[in-house]
């Protein structure tokens, strides 16, 4: 029995490294796809040397009408069933967004509507297969929009609802969706941070936890303690959640 | 992208530290542009050596490697292993045991970049037979503090092949090397364990190993004096012929520093008793072991090295020739015990040949390794022990080190000079630093200005 193909789209952050790696330990068959081509053929070799039996690179840019044709091409050819690991996106800096209308399109366009064409592209195989399962990351930021990062908070809360319909879609598909809401992780986006007010996640326990869960789909945040704070800001009233600086 | 953040970084022992601009590149790709700012530089892998060997110079910057840990290649006949720098020994293991191979050879904790253990080239128990790490390396790619990335082995680039292996990182940063595994027949280890009643019985077991245990170490209790002086544990192994079901977890860790007091000659006295006497019995006795637990003791708690609370530890580790291998030794355990100063770990081994780095630590001779809670008097007792190490014509493992003089190191490492030689040569404007560089008259504070 096969192990089946992950297709890891946005494969060369750390967050997906990780889990590219578990999944090749585990001896899965794996689909890189990103836009370093140098990079993606690195973790290639390094895939395969932990086990993984067939490893292919896409060079793909989200923002790229092109890429999502290949992508379901590469999906229908793949070692089924294929799964799907969701992981690129991208933050700049909120306050240049603000003033700048093609930085902060770009933002949109990566993390929601690249994201969106590019799970609509692999629908049909899931469809067909009825097997394999969706791993998707989303933010605590699209929990509730923030003074501190409101705009890309809400291309991630665009991104859950979509995320949220496409699971209850692929129910009756038996495919379980696990929508990831990751708190901070020790990457290089959060390396130039000064003393974060909380413990920081490794990509390698965000991995684990994403494979081990995957199976059973539905939302889960990392590190765990992350649904408590983001409970208690969902239910901030209104009064005092605006009076605050974060 | 990478960027720079200030960061303090401390040696495993936790005695110096310097708060620095640190960059973690995410690929080797990122990593040239980082070494392209200007002042002092280097390199840090998992920040495992006890001194200063990776403690930057303050207000100089440090790049972290750990991200830099991509498997490149992996020749399944002859066992040659091509990877970046930032790869651990743990990550290593995991991937490749269960294909049955073993690096060649480990130091007492698996939480080592191969970087750092080539800078160190670092030995394990069974240096008699394998040497140390640079015995085993094919060849090592550096990119220099030019910005120029070169290859570097036994007959390339020759001289600064040997300055890479043991030079402290000096030479310029270890990306990627190529390095052959051990074959191994199992994920287990057949360890033969008894108690040694003293110094002599120690040595006798060191000197009578029987062909197939290729490995011996030695866990001394350092309080013992007078008659039972060097007593412990004797410990000798094999690779098992059969694996066994044991899946090695990482122990729980200390999330913070004991206080200090934990530690005091009593409770040491209490816990070196008790393992003396508990954990083997007199007669020979066979165990099969995974062979984490054998390689690896310290790793099954994490952070150990808070339980010496927030002033931190020394370690010492000494090589006595061979030539008067007992008397130093001898001198070594008596000066300890006279101090009346706890230490948990006490570790004898036996060294085979010298090393294939110009500042390699190995000699043939008899290894003696412990830690010294970092409390008042404890450079007295180091000095005393340093100068009985060079009375005895034996040398400092530098990887331990955070005592020794820069006269000390220059008595103790003779070939310091080539060493500068090929110093001078690949890094002309001292980029390369850190504090035990400085300490050792090997950088000044000035350099790394170009």
């Amino acid at each position: 029995m096969s192990n089946g193909t992950w297709i890891i789209l946005g494969a060369t952050s750390a967050i997906a490294r990780a889990f590219a790696r578990k999944a090749a330990s585990q001896g899965c068959a794996l689909v890189l796809a990103g836009r370093d081509v140098n990079e993606l053929n690195a973790l290639a070799v390094d895939a395969g040397l932990r086990g993984a039996p067939m490893v292919h690179t896409l060079r793909f840019d989200a923002n790229d009408p092109a890429a999502i044709a290949e992508l379901a091409a590469t999906a229908k050819t793949a070692v089924l069933p294929i799964s799907v690991f969701l992981a690129f996106g991208q933050m700049p800096d909120e306050t240049l967004m603000r003033i700048d209308p093609v930085l902060c399109a770009q933002m949109i366009d990566t993390n929601y509507t690249a994201a969106v064409l590019a799970l609509n592209a692999v629908l049909p195989t899931f469809e067909n297969q009825q097997s394999g399962s969706i791993v998707v990351l989303g933010s605590v930021a699209g929990d509730r929009g923030r003074k501190k990062n409101f705009l890309y908070g809400s291309s991630k809360a665009g991104l859950h609802a979509y995320t949220g319909g496409l699971a209850a879609h692929l129910s009756a598909f038996k495919v379980p969706v696990l929508l990831v809401k990751p708190g901070v992780i020790d990457t290089a986006m959060t390396w130039g941070l000064k003393n974060p007010p909380v413990p920081l996640g490794s990509p390698e326990g965000l991995a684990e936890a994403c494979w081990k869960r995957a199976p059973k789909g539905g939302t889960m945040y990392y590190p765990w303690f992350w649904w408590g704070i983001m409970t208690l800001i969902k239910h901030l009233p209104r009064q005092i959640f605006n009076k605050l600086n974060f | 992208m990478s960027s720079w953040r200030a960061h303090t970084l401390t040696g495993w022992g936790r005695t110096s530290s310097a708060t620095v601009q640190t960059a973690r590149p995410e690929r080797l790709s990122d990593l040239k542009a980082l070494t392209q700012e200007t002042g002092h530089l280097m390199a840090y892998g998992l920040g495992r050596s006890y001194g200063d060997a990776c403690v930057p110079v303050e207000h100089s910057r440090a790049i972290v490697m750990q991200r830099l840990d991509r498997l490149v290649a992996f020749d399944e006949t002859t066992g040659l292993l091509t990877a970046e720098a930032g790869v651990s020994f743990a990550d290593i293991l995991k991937v490749f045991l269960p294909k049955g191979w073993l690096i060649p050879v480990s130091p007492g904790s698996s939480f080592v970049t191969l970087g750092g253990a080539i800078a160190n080239d670092v030995h394990g128990k069974n240096h008699i037979s394998a040497g140390s790490l640079g015995n085993h390396l094919e060849w090592i790619d550096l990119l220099l503090p030019s910005g120029e990335e070169i290859r570097v082995s036994a007959t390339q680039n020759a001289p600064i092949f040997h300055a890479t292996i043991g030079g402290l990182g000096l030479t310029g940063i270890i990306i990627r090397a190529a390095v052959h595994l051990m074959p191994t027949r199992s994920n287990a280890m057949a360890v033969t364990r008894y108690r040694a009643e003293d110094l002599d019985h120690m040595f006798a077991s060191f000197m009578q190993m029987p062909v197939e245990d290729t490995y011996a170490v030695a866990w001394i209790d350092a309080l013992a004096s007078g008659q039972t002086l060097g007593r412990g544990i004797f410990e000798r192994a094999h690779s098992a012929p059969q694996s066994i079901d044991a899946r090695h977890k990482a122990g729980p860790g200390l999330p913070f520093n004991l206080p200090g007091f934990t530690l005091n000659p009593l409770s040491v006295r209490l816990f070196n008793n008790m393992r003396y006497n508990m954990a083997a019995s007199s007669t020979p006795t066979l165990h099969t072991v995974p062979v984490e637990k054998f390689f690896y003791p310290l790793d099954s708690i994490q952070n150990w090295n808070r339980m010496y609370g927030k002033r931190g530890f020394h370690q010492f580790q000494a090589v006595i020739p061979d030539a008067s291998a007992q008397q130093g030794i001898r001198q070594l355990l008596e000066a300890i015990s006279q101090s009346r100063r706890a230490s948990f770990l006490a570790v004898l081994k036996r060294l085979g040949s010298t090393g294939q780095g110009m500042l390699s630590f190995p000699l043939p001779g008899y290894t003696l390794a412990l830690d010294f809670p970092n409390s008042s008097g404890v450079h007295e007792l180091l000095s005393r022990l340093i100068n009985i190490t060079r009375n005895h014509g034996g040398r400092i493992y530098l990887a331990k080190d955070s005592a020794i003089t820069a006269d000390d190191f220059m008595a103790m490492y003779p070939m310091h000079t080539q060493f500068r030689e090929v110093l001078a040569q690949v890094d002309p404007h001292e980029r390369m630093s850190h504090q035990m560089a400085l300490r050792l008259g090997l950088r000044t504070r000035e350099g790394g200005a170009a």
